[in-house]
């Protein structure tokens, strides 16, 4: 795949938390028209929330762009994202809270890609060009049904 | 299509207090539900929270339910949950929160 294949079907928003809701309902709009159930689109929601809030919140000391993606791949809705913030796999280590800390003690931080990984069907990580730098590339498959 | 964001406060069985949200607590409601859970825990002595009617929560939700627990311990109140379903419920077992917190079937079931 060339370079400027690898760029088609991104939608680009700027990584500011006062744009959560449209990029949300952007996804969500298009995973419903795509035929997704509603079960599945709880789940999606809570995917794009986890990875989106995370990447506004964390990604970049400066303004910065998010891109995100989507497409049906066989039976599953396929949900990408991408950004030019710091280096960050979340799939790295086991991010759920440790166990031997009382739940109420546990830094509630690390459930989020802990729920992210329970909801989808896979979850993967690279980081490769993209947009012409280096990008965080994280691609979730969710079942349709 | 989702349900609107909405919270009640209202007397239960048993002395009570119930906070019912509808919809979601997410990203967005989560200070706003945070600020009424607080208020409600500090004039009254037992809150629940009636889920029934909430149909998403996210890790943003979850630390709303954590820091009112934390809330709750620290002055001797009581915080429990009800009436949880669907996604709702499984994120409460997922992350363990079920086992930390009394949860009830419905607000019929509160002693």
């Amino acid at each position: 795949m060339t370079n400027e294949e690898r760029t088609v079907g991104w939608k680009r928003y700027d990584a500011e938390m006062k744009f959560y809701e449209n990029i949300r309902d952007d996804v969500m709009d298009g995973a419903e028209k795509a035929g997704i159930s509603p079960k599945q689109l709880l789940k999606l929601e809570l995917g794009l929330e986890e990875i989106l809030v995370n990447i506004i919140s964390y990604a970049y000391d400066y303004p910065g762009y998010v891109w995100v993606k989507t497409s049906v791949e066989n039976d599953c809705f396929r949900l990408e994202f991408a950004d030019h913030g710091r280096p960050f796999d979340p799939l790295e280590k086991d991010r759920r809270p440790a166990k031997d800390l009382r739940l109420e003690d546990r830094e509630p931080g690390g459930f989020g890609i802990f729920l992210v990984k329970k909801n989808f069907t896979s979850v993967s990580y690279k980081y490769e060009e993209l947009f012409g730098k280096m990008a965080n590339h994280l691609i979730l498959l969710l079942a349709m049904k | 299509m989702a349900k609107e964001f909405t919270q009640i406060e209202s007397q239960g069985p048993n002395g009570w207090t119930v906070w019912t949200v509808t919809g979601r607590i997410d990203t967005i409601t989560a200070d706003t539900a945070y600020a009424m859970g607080e208020s409600i825990l500090q004039k009254n002595t037992k809150m629940v929270l009636d889920m029934s009617d909430m149909d998403y929560i996210s890790s943003a939700g979850l630390r709303v339910l954590l820091r009112l627990n934390k809330l709750a311990k620290k002055s001797g109140k009581e915080f429990n949950l009800s009436g949880a379903s669907g996604i709702v419920k499984s994120v409460l077992e997922d992350s363990g929160m079920d086992t930390l917190f009394t949860t009830w079937g419905s607000l019929d079931e509160l002693k």
